[in-house]
């Protein structure tokens, strides 16, 4: 039996109290709270999947969230295996540490991809998406030294991070959390934009690129990377 | 002959749905003379992959218009073949228009939260597992069905051949199945196909769809030969026609979309055709079977 080559995504979502602000209604629609359009993040990467008898096998995702401190929401896990109802959504409290988002990421991206190791799989490079509403309320050098221990060449399994800013997020600094740095980028919302609208557009560069690397793998392994999708909707990013 | 049109008089357009390298618009008004009612779509290229030939669709485009008309009706049942070059006022072709396709090729599934989708009814669903089709409420083909439409896939590449075409990126997402009201399928992305001692203008962007490269092609890329790698003939297309004849008789087997190997499905098939298949599979290029020969041994 081939080892098949699996694609680990994390979603990496701040849930700082911000992320419940009501937006102001839009045309007497209601907008959606920040929140509530990130936890719609798993419903629509679940659905993608769940449309192609070639993805699910192929793709592995994990939610995490962070606020003064972070945690694993949705542990590592085929998605369409999971019944709707297992799972959990996100709930706000606190504030914008990255400092603990990284370094869980640290600590959890190797447990993760040693399991998958020790299933059979051979395991490409993680892509974290990283989501955020404002700016980090760790000191610079703190939260900088944290991407750089989880980005540093010494660390095997260092993933491609993908930042996605919203409401208060500034581009400027985000730019800092990509890696790397030449094939990756920031997206950052432009200002005056419905927050949860760019997470629903977020949403839809994950999907696209769930499917896109799914499809660029060779069930012999030879094959297959992380793609991210190219900018189609330059109206909602910087 | 004068099959390009200008972007600017197709009039307004919807979006209907986008692929990594296109988007493609329903086109509310504009109609072709000789496809009267006939609902057309505008599939336009994103700026990445311009510029696309002008010269090279209207290759493809002029073909078609220079058959009678019962071969094209034939024809046009078979491939979304590109009706119309459009430009606009970048660089090259702005995109192809086509025929819309019929609602008999979407196939609805039903999601785990109860969401309803109608999905362009592509040939990985017959791939999928019995339990994956239950969960969803997609049909799953009976081993009678399977070869209808196999025969259906057989007769359509080997008209296309016949009209002395290439398809190149043959796979499971690059034909679309129906078992109503006809069993039959239909190939899209008909736009990278080449006639033959022509280039195909889309053809680079992706040779082979991953899982489905022939043998040829893989040995190619392990020598780190890109064109041998990239190359697309008769050849190959006689390999992915076996591939996926062999992918959707398979029939519940896990990952049927990865097998190459034709005993998968030997006890499906009567030995004459059995053999026709280990030669797609196994045999030197040369040596595959051709579909017109396909043809003839299915109606034995
Ligand atoms: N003739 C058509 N009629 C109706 N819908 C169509 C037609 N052609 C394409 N579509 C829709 O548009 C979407 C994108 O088209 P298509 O897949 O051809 O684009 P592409 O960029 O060449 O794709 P890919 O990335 O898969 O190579 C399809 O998924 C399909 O739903």
């Amino acid at each position: 039996m081939t080892e098949m080559l699996v694609l680990p995504f994390y979603v990496v979502a701040d849930v700082s109290y911000s992320m419940t602000m009501k937006p102001p209604a839009v045309d007497g629609v209601a907008a959606l709270r920040p929140i509530d359009a990130a936890n719609e993040i798993v419903k629509k990467v679940k659905i993608a999947l769940e449309n192609s008898p070639l993805l699910g096998d192929k793709v592995r995702f994990a939610m995490l969230d962070f606020s003064d401190d972070a945690q694993v929401v949705i542990p590592m896990c085929d998605l369409t295996k999971v019944d709707p109802s297992q799972i959990p959504q996100l709930q706000a409290r606190g504030g914008t540490s990255y400092v603990a988002a990284l370094q869980l990421l640290k600590r959890q991206i190797p447990i993760d991809v040693g399991q998958l190791k020790a299933d059979g799989h051979k395991v490409h490079r993680p892509a974290v998406f990283f989501l955020t509403d404002g700016e980090p309320t760790d000191p610079d050098h703190e939260w900088k030294a944290s991407f750089a221990d989880l980005t540093d060449s010494s660390f095997k399994e260092r993933p491609n991070f993908i930042p996605f800013g919203v409401a208060e997020a500034k581009k400027e600094l985000l730019d800092q959390l990509v890696y790397p740095q030449q094939r990756m980028r920031s997206f950052v919302q432009r200002t005056g934009e419905d927050p949860s609208a760019a997470i629903t557009s977020m949403a839809e560069k994950l999907v696209g690129s769930i499917i896109a690397s799914a499809n660029s793998i060779q069930s012999d392994g030879m094959g297959g990377t992380f793609i991210l999708p190219d900018d189609d909707d330059g109206d909602v990013w910087l | 002959m004068a099959l390009i049109v200008r972007e600017a008089d197709l009039g307004p357009r919807k979006e209907l749905g986008r692929g990594g390298f296109a988007v493609v618009s329903l086109l509310s008004q504009y109609q072709l003379p000789e496809l009267p009612g006939r609902a057309l779509v505008y599939k336009k290229y994103k700026d990445k992959i311009r510029p696309v030939s002008v010269f090279g669709l209207s290759q493809l485009v002029d073909l078609r218009h220079g058959w009678e008309p019962a071969r094209r009706q034939q024809l046009d049942a078979a491939f979304n073949w590109p009706v119309r070059v459009v430009t606009d006022d970048g660089p090259g072709a702005s995109g192809v228009l086509l025929p819309l396709l019929d609602p008999s090729y979407f196939v609805r599934m039903t999601d785990s939260y109860g969401g309803v989708h109608e999905n362009p009814a592509e040939g990985q669903y017959l791939t999928a597992t019995r339990d994956w089709c239950t969960q969803r409420g997609v049909p799953f083909p009976t081993l009678e069905q399977r070869y209808a439409l196999c025969y259906s896939l057989v007769r359509a590449v080997g008209m296309l051949h016949k009209a002395e075409v290439v398809y190149g990126d043959l796979s499971h997402k690059n034909y679309l199945y129906r078992l109503t009201p006809k069993l039959s399928v239909t190939l899209v992305d008909c736009d990278s196909m080449r006639p033959r001692g022509q280039t195909s203008v889309l053809g680079g962007l992706q040779p082979h769809t991953p899982d489905w490269e022939p043998p040829e092609a893989l040995a190619a890329k392990r020598r780190n030969d890109g064109i041998g790698f990239a190359a697309q003939n008769y050849h190959t297309d006689r390999y992915k026609l076996g591939l996926a004849i062999l992918r959707i008789l398979a029939m519940d087997v896990p990952r049927a979309a990865e097998k190459r190997d034709p005993d998968l499905v030997r006890r499906h098939l009567p030995p004459h055709l059995f053999r026709l298949l280990q030669a797609s599979l196994t045999a030197p290029p040369a040596q595959r079977p051709d579909a017109r020969t396909w043809f003839e041994e299915m109606r034995r």
